[in-house]
C-alpha cells in the first residue's frame, strides 16, 4: 500500500529509552507511523523489538522520550489509549482450559464491550480467524497454528484502530503463517493501521511498507523498502550472461557497470523505467543475451550493510 | 467497572471448573484429612468419649497379697490402662523391646510393709519399675494409674473399705462461662469441629499456593501481558482475583463442612450466621493470601518453595493440627500474629464453643484485616510489568 498523502499520525515514538539494570534494552528510538500504514520494526533477537512495543501497548513505563498514540501519551495508566491499540503478544496469550468464544468474552469485555457488542465482535473475530465452526470447543484442543490465529482474533475484539504483532508467526507452520499473513492484508485493507515486528526479512519484504531496523537497542534506519535498499549504493541489481564477451558502454540508466568474460553486471534505481531502457540498448549495439536475471537488493544485505553481521547471527 | 469485575470473577471460574478431575481432586484432599483426624482425634479429651484408646502395661505381680491383688483389680478397670501380668524379666524385655510403654513389679511383701509404714517416718517399700524412654508421655500416663490404684489399695487396706473407694467426699460440678450461647451440647470439647476447622484451613491454603502457582504460569505465558494491555487497572485485576479466589475457597470450605456435618454429625453449636461470617472472611484471606505469595518470587519454584515453608509454620502454630491451649503460652503469643489462629478459634468458637454472633466479630476483623493487609502487599509487590 502507498503512503496515503497527509495522512495523520497514529504513533508517535519519540527518543524512548529503557534500562534494566544496567542493560540499556532501548535506546533513544524514534519512528512515526501513519494512518494506514504497514509498518515493520524489524530486528535480530534482543535488539529491544518487545521493550519498545511494550512501551507502545502501555505495559512498560519508559525511562526517557514518550510514546503517542493520536497525539496522547501512552503510560502504564493511559486507559483512553490502551482502548485505541489491538495488541497481538508474540506468547500465545489464551486460557487454554475454556472456549474460543469464552476467551473471546473475557478479553473483549475488559474494554468495556456490552454483551451484545461482545457477540456481534465475536462472531466477527471468528470469521476472520477462520474459526467459525471451532468456537465452543476448548482452545487446548487447537493446533498451534489456530491458536496463533484465535491469538489475533482476541485484538480484534474492541475494534481498535492500531494493530500491533509481535512476532506473530514464531513457531507457525508455512500453512498457518500464510492465513495470519492474509489476515493482516485483510486488515490493513479495512484501512487499520499495523505495526509488525519481527526478525524475519522476507516477512517485512512482503507485508510492511515502511521499516524501522533495531540492533542493540537503536533504531539504526528507517524507510520505504526502497529508501533502504537505496542505501546499499545499489538499488536492483541486473546480471546479463551475453552469447559473447561484448565491450559495451553507455548504456542508459546503467550504474556500476561491470563486464568479467560474458557475463555483464549493472545496477539500475528503477527496475520498471530503467531496466527495459538499458536491453534495448543492449539489443541495438548488437549484443545477444543467453540469460537475464534482475534482483532487487535485499533486506538482508540492508542489515549487513548498516550492522556487519547478519540478521540471523 | 462492575460489569469488568464480573467477568474476571466469571472467568476464573469458567477457568477452574473447566478441569473436573482437578475440582474433584481440590475438593476432596482437603475433606479427606479433615475426615481422617475426626476419626484419629475426634474425641480426644472429651469425657463423653465412648471409646478411647487404654495404655498397655505389664505389672509382675510377686506379691499376691490383698493390697496388690486389690491394685490390680483396681488397675483391670481403670479406663486408661490395660493390664498385661508377666513375670519380671518378661516384663523388662518386653519394655525394653518398646512392646510396651511401661511395666512395674510389686514385690513380695509389698503391701504388708506399705500398709505399715503408711503414716510413719519410715522408708517404704521399693515398687521398682522400668520406662520406654521413646514413650514419655504414655509412661507418665501409666505410671500416674499405678500410682492412683496401688495409693488407694494402701489407704483402703489401712483404714478400711470405706477409704480409697467410692465417691470423692466432694461434688465437681461444670460452670458455663458468661458468653456461652445457651445451647445445651455447648462448651464440650469437640475434636470433630476441631479437626474440620483446622484441616479446612489447611485445605484452603494450600489450595492458595497452588492458586499463586496459577497465576505466575499466567503471568509466564503472556496472559498478563495482554491484561496489563488493557484498559484494566492492576488494582481491577487484583480484586478480581481475590474475589473468584474466595468464591472458590468458599465452595471447598462448604464441601469440607458439609461432610463434617453431615457425616461426623459435627456440632454448631454457636452462631451459625457468625460462623458463615468467619467462613466467608477465612476464604477471603486464603484468597488474598495466594496473591501474596504470588508477589513473593520472581518463579513458580522461589514462590512455592516459600509459601509452603509459610504455610505448615501457620498451620503448627496456628493450632490447626491442635488445639493451641495445648502450647506452650509464648507460642500462644506468637500465634496471635498468625491469621490460621484467628480463624480456627473462630470456627471453634461458633461450633463447639457455641458462643454468639457478637462474638464472631473479633474474629471477623482480625481475619480481614489480615486478608487486607496481604491484598495489599501484593498489589505493591506484583511485578505487573514485563521486562522483555
Amino acid at each position: 500500500m502507498n503512503r496515503i498523502p497527509y495522512a495523520p499520525t497514529v504513533l508517535e515514538v519519540r527518543g524512548l529509552g529503557k534500562s534494566f539494570g544496567a542493560i540499556a534494552a532501548v535506546k533513544n528510538a524514534s519512528f512515526r507511523v501513519e494512518k494506514g500504514e504497514r509498518f515493520g520494526l524489524l530486528g535480530p533477537n534482543g535488539a529491544g523489538k518487545t521493550t519498545t512495543i511494550s512501551m507502545i501497548t502501555g505495559t512498560l513505563d519508559a525511562d526517557q522520550g514518550s510514546v503517542l498514540i493520536d497525539g496522547e501519551a501512552v503510560s502504564t495508566r493511559s486507559n483512553n489509549t490502551k482502548r485505541k491499540v489491538g495488541y497481538v503478544p508474540q506468547e500465545l496469550a489464551l486460557y487454554d482450559e475454556i472456549t474460543a468464544r469464552d476467551n473471546l468474552r473475557f478479553f473483549g469485555s475488559l474494554y468495556g464491550l456490552g454483551l451484545v457488542q461482545v457477540l456481534k465482535s465475536s462472531q466477527r473475530s471468528l470469521e476472520i480467524a477462520g474459526l467459525t465452526d471451532r468456537a465452543d470447543e476448548p482452545v487446548k484442543n487447537f493446533s498451534g497454528g489456530m491458536k496463533r490465529r484465535l491469538n489475533i482474533a482476541v485484538a480484534l475484539m474492541h475494534d481498535p484502530e492500531l494493530m500491533i504483532f509481535d512476532e506473530p508467526t514464531v513457531g507457525v507452520d508455512p500453512q498457518s503463517r500464510n492465513a495470519i499473513f492474509e489476515t493482516l492484508l485483510r486488515l490493513a485493507d479495512e484501512g487499520k493501521t499495523i505495526v509488525y515486528t519481527t526478525h524475519y526479512m522476507e516477512e517485512v519484504e512482503r507485508l510492511c511498507t515502511r521499516v524501522a531496523v533495531m540492533d542493540h537497542g537503536e533504531v539504526v534506519a528507517q524507510g520505504r523498502l526502497g529508501e533502504l535498499q537505496s542505501m546499499l549504493g545499489h538499488g536492483n541489481r541486473v546480471v546479463i550472461e551475453m552469447e559473447s564477451a561484448t565491450f559495451v558502454q553507455g548504456i542508459p540508466g546503467a550504474l556500476n557497470l561491470k563486464i568479467e568474460e560474458q557475463t555483464l553486471t549493472f545496477d539500475v534505481e528503477d527496475m520498471t523505467h530503467d531496466l527495459p531502457k538499458a536491453l534495448a540498448a543492449l539489443s541495438e549495439a548488437g549484443v545477444r543475451f543467453t540469460g537475464v536475471r534482475a534482483k532487487a537488493a535485499s533486506l538482508e544485505e540492508v542489515f549487513l550493510h548498516l550492522t556487519g553481521k547478519s540478521l540471523r547471527d | 467497572m462492575l460489569t469488568t469485575l464480573w467477568e474476571l470473577i466469571r472467568k476464573d471460574l469458567k477457568v477452574f471448573f473447566a478441569d473436573p478431575k482437578a475440582v474433584l481432586i481440590s475438593f476432596l484432599v482437603p475433606v479427606g484429612i479433615a475426615s481422617f483426624m475426626a476419626l484419629a482425634f475426634g474425641n480426644a479429651g472429651n469425657s463423653d468419649a465412648k471409646q478411647t484408646t487404654k495404655i498397655q502395661i505389664a505389672v509382675a505381680n510377686e506379691d499376691s497379697g490383698p493390697v496388690a491383688d486389690d491394685a490390680m483389680d483396681r488397675l483391670l478397670k481403670s479406663d486408661q490402662v490395660t493390664v498385661k501380668e508377666e513375670d519380671w524379666a518378661a516384663v523388662q524385655r518386653d519394655v525394653k523391646a518398646g512392646t510396651l510403654p511401661y511395666g512395674v513389679r510389686i514385690p513380695k511383701g509389698f503391701g504388708d510393709q506399705a500398709v505399715a509404714t503408711l503414716g510413719s517416718d519410715d522408708k517404704g517399700p521399693d515398687l521398682p519399675s522400668t520406662t520406654d524412654p521413646s514413650q514419655t508421655i504414655a509412661s507418665q500416663v501409666a505410671r500416674g494409674a499405678i500410682m492412683q490404684a496401688v495409693m488407694g489399695s494402701i489407704v483402703k487396706a489401712k483404714y478400711g473399705a470405706m477409704a480409697g473407694s467410692g465417691a470423692p467426699p466432694f461434688h465437681e460440678t461444670a460452670v458455663a462461662a458468661d458468653n456461652m450461647a445457651p445451647a445445651a451440647d455447648a462448651n464440650k470439647w469437640d475434636g470433630v469441629a476441631h479437626s474440620f476447622a483446622g484441616m479446612g484451613v489447611q485445605g484452603l491454603l494450600f489450595w492458595s499456593i497452588e492458586s499463586a502457582m496459577g497465576i505466575l504460569r499466567e503471568r509466564k505465558q503472556g496472559i498478563w501481558r495482554r491484561l496489563r494491555a488493557s484498559p484494566v487497572s492492576p488494582a481491577m485485576l487484583l480484586l478480581g482475583k481475590i474475589l473468584s479466589g474466595a468464591i472458590r475457597a468458599i465452595s471447598i470450605l462448604a464441601a469440607v463442612f458439609g461432610v463434617g456435618a453431615l457425616v461426623f454429625h459435627m456440632h454448631f453449636a454457636g452462631s451459625f450466621i457468625g460462623f458463615l461470617l468467619v467462613a466467608v472472611c477465612a476464604a477471603l484471606m486464603a484468597s488474598a493470601f495466594g496473591m501474596f505469595v504470588a508477589s513473593l518470587g520472581r518463579t513458580e519454584q522461589q514462590s512455592r518453595g516459600l509459601s509452603v515453608l509459610a504455610v505448615l509454620l501457620m498451620m503448627m502454630l496456628g493450632g490447626a493440627w491442635f488445639p493451641a491451649f495445648l502450647m506452650p503460652q509464648w507460642v500462644q503469643q506468637v500465634a496471635l500474629a498468625i491469621p490460621v489462629r484467628w480463624i480456627v478459634e473462630g470456627f471453634d468458637a461458633m461450633t463447639w464453643r457455641g458462643q454468639a454472633l457478637s462474638q464472631a466479630m473479633p474474629f471477623v476483623g482480625v481475619i480481614l484485616a489480615f486478608a487486607a493487609a496481604f491484598g495489599v502487599i501484593a498489589l505493591r509487590r506484583m511485578r505487573w510489568e514485563y521486562e522483555a
